[in-house]
């Protein structure tokens, strides 16, 4: 039998989670992944916000339309040679002498991109308490990464993806009478499944093993301050605590202390 | 690098000078300015035997091939043998090449694709479209306007009729301190060829590189008023 029960219903436990994803602040990694045929360079970072919860006995919490908001940069490298035709100067004789025939070697470039977006994500968390220290954690934690539905947001880097590629090469001499076609034929090659995928592998990592955390309970309490030098304070210590998703006529999130 | 400036040859530019006298010429490339005059060199380089001219004889043209080999420039051939009156024209296809200069002096005799003075050729096919002001960074005060237009090859047929439109070129004429036409109209892809006789010694150079004051940008071209300035090399 419980000491202390605390109980949260779907209204407040929605609030204390938007607390947590607050708390949990934003997150950054970089690495590297393939994007199509290319090899990209990214750093990203990602924050959380939003979203409804359900509860679900015995011990799930869904959490719904959870906002996933993401920037990016990465920068791949394209070699030219592979999407532009060759080209050669021709030979041309004018005031008694020739130039010979020169080919034009395409350069590899690098195409930078920046890009933001937010997703939604619904997935079902498990709750659990443990003593860290001094304090209880009550954790809630994702139980497995649930599909990634970019939408919009591909269509969008892909605009971008053109436009960079666009801006990355308008320098390079003689390649203006070939440009038009350029960006379609790198975004082609990319395709929608690249692009997914490497948002999947940039996204993924944040996603797994997400863990929202309540504010921290402090495993001794005081109760009563200490009223002078014979009458000293009075504690009490959690030496259990328990989480769990309890059914009732509305689903609660229920803490149970075991005090001492 | 792209850019017009015959002190600096890279991928699709091309220099060419004709050899009027025999004797050996030794030349040198590099890859600035700062090296010294050739005609006080007597050893390295590269050497042209230049043979009198041959009586009844089809005069030729000898390419030479400029790359970057561990680190330094190098040419292809080494070694020429040519008759008086022959030329030999250096390029380069080699993209790491970022620039380079050829200068060289014989028994008499000198060039420099820096200073340009007779019987000599300078090419730039141009890669960008764009309004070019072109100029003599020396002070001679030739110079003029390039026009090169965008191209945007969306049908089979513009490719065919761009293609035929890049083996013609775009000529200019050098001669003394004039030069003709004042401007050249061309797309993105053509070549413009400087005929250079009889000159002080210029150097094309696009304007935007030329630092105004450097030397009078307030060129009249055809009648070479701007004043010329001697070169910023040794030129005994």
């Amino acid at each position: 039998m419980s000491d202390i029960i605390a109980a949260a219903d779907q209204t407040a436990a929605t609030t204390l989670l938007h607390d947590a994803e607050a708390t949990l602040g934003r997150l950054s990694k970089s690495g590297g992944g393939s994007l199509g045929p290319f090899v990209a360079n990214y750093s990203a970072s990602v924050s959380f916000s939003g979203g409804s919860v359900d509860l679900i006995p015995p011990n799930i919490i869904q959490l719904a339309d959870c906002n996933v908001n993401y920037s990016l940069n990465f920068s791949f490298g394209i070699d030219l040679n592979d999407f532009l035709p060759s080209f050669c100067l021709p030979q041309i004789c004018i005031f008694g002498w020739c130039t010979p025939k020169i080919c034009i070697s395409w350069p590899t470039v690098t195409i930078p991109i920046s890009f933001s977006d937010t997703l939604t994500i619904t997935g079902d968390f498990t709750v659990s308490a443990a003593q860290v220290g001094p304090n209880w954690i009550v954790s809630i934690t994702i139980q497995s990464v649930p599909l990634l539905q970019f939408g919009a947001g591909t269509a969008a880097l892909l605009a971008v993806i053109a436009a960079a590629v666009t801006a990355a090469v308008v320098w390079i001499p003689f390649i203006g009478p070939f440009l038009a076609g350029l960006a379609d034929l790198v975004i082609a090659a990319i395709g929608i499944a690249g692009l997914t995928g490497l948002l999947g592998d940039i996204i993924t990592p944040f996603i797994s093993g997400l863990t929202f955390t309540l504010p921290p309970l402090p495993a001794k309490m005081l109760v009563l301050p200490a009223g002078g030098p014979t009458d000293p304070e009075v504690d009490v210590t959690i030496t259990a605590l328990g989480a769990a998703v309890q059914a009732s006529d509305k689903n609660e999130l229920v803490l149970s202390a075991s005090i001492a | 690098m792209h850019t017009l400036d015959s002190r600096s040859l890279s991928v699709g530019n091309c220099f060419g000078q004709k050899f009027p006298k025999a004797g050996e010429v030794r030349y040198f490339v590099s890859a600035g300015a700062l090296i010294p005059s050739a005609a006080k060199q007597t050893d390295g380089g590269y050497v042209i035997e230049v043979l009198p001219a041959s009586k009844g004889a089809q005069a030729q043209q000898y390419n030479v091939a400029v790359s970057l080999k561990d680190g330094a420039l190098t040419v292809s051939p080494e070694k020429l043998k040519i008759h008086a009156g022959e030329g030999v024209l250096w390029h380069t296809v080699d993209p790491a090449v970022a620039g380079f200069q050829v200068s060289g002096a014989g028994k008499g005799f000198r060039f420099d694709s820096a200073s340009i003075e007779d019987d000599a050729v300078f090419t730039h096919a141009f890669g960008v479209p764009g309004k070019y002001e072109w100029t003599d960074p020396n002070g001679s005060g030739v110079g003029g306007t390039i026009e090169v237009e965008p191209v945007n090859l969306k049908r089979a047929e513009d490719r065919d009729r761009w293609f035929e439109t890049v083996q013609k070129a775009g000529a200019i004429k050098i001669k003394g301190k004039s030069s003709s036409p004042a401007s050249v109209k061309i797309v993105v892809g053509q070549t413009v060829f400087w005929s250079i006789t009889e000159s002080p010694g210029v150097a094309i150079t696009d304007g935007r590189l030329v630092r105004r004051g450097d030397h009078d940008l307030d060129h009249d071209h055809g009648k070479g008023r701007g004043k010329h300035k001697k070169g910023n090399r040794d030129r005994d």
